[in-house]
């Protein structure tokens, strides 16, 4: 295992019903997505002109298990300032900006944070691990 | 900003609630939201949405405190409240 010997892990995990991003994609719930991705990512959600709501879900699953791993209660999912890097086919990389930011390094966050992704019918399922500072 | 308007308002965001919600006839007004997962991390952005509306009160979500919107009662007091 990595990290220093005052560091601990940390997982993240969340699981997205697929309809329902197929609802946030509707045209009239765009102002919705748009606050929950931000327009790089609709960008890479986007298949042959068109949003794909499992794609959708991935991206939503992937923001709420990096959200888990700074275990706050109080605050919402910072889903602007925590961006994914990724699309159909490459590895999805987590980048954090802004509260996200802040939100971690409160959480004692001190390594990369590595997420993974998968979707299975009905379902898009995410982890997210990182290393915390014990 | 009268009671009347207030219950009104309250009765409002009650109703898209439970249009998300059809196993359910009531919301009680010390419910907890969250907790009981009438509103979830998907549904809550539309939902400070639907507040922000319905107050005219506009919210930052980077800075909101979840405990200001976890019950009916809590909505009323911070954003709704004469």
């Amino acid at each position: 295992m990595s990290g220093s010997s005052s560091s601990v892990p940390r997982v993240g995990v969340d699981i997205v019903l697929i309809s329902r991003a197929e609802d946030l994609v509707r045209p009239e719930r765009r102002q919705v997505l748009s606050h929950m991705l931000r327009p790089e990512e609709i960008a890479a959600c986007t298949r042959q002109g068109r949003l794909d709501p499992s794609a959708v879900a991935g991206f939503l699953a992937i923001k709420e298990a990096v959200f888990k791993l700074f275990h706050q209660r109080n605050r919402p999912v910072p889903w602007q300032s925590l961006q994914v890097d990724g699309g159909a086919g490459r590895w999805p990389v987590v980048r954090l900006d802004g509260m996200s930011a802040e939100l971690a390094q409160a959480a004692g966050v001190e390594s990369e944070i590595s997420v993974s992704v998968t979707h299975d019918g009905a379902y898009a399922v995410a982890v997210a691990a990182t290393m915390i500072r014990s | 900003m009268t009671q009347q308007q207030t219950t009104a308002r309250i009765d409002q965001i009650k109703e898209w609630i439970l249009a998300k919600h059809k196993n359910r006839t009531d919301v009680g007004v010390d419910e907890d939201l969250v907790d009981s997962r009438l509103v979830d991390s998907l549904s809550f952005v539309e939902f400070v949405f639907l507040i922000q509306e319905v107050s005219g009160v506009e919210i930052d979500m980077d800075t909101l405190n979840i405990s200001d919107i976890r019950t009916l009662a809590a909505i009323e007091k911070h954003f709704l409240a004469t």
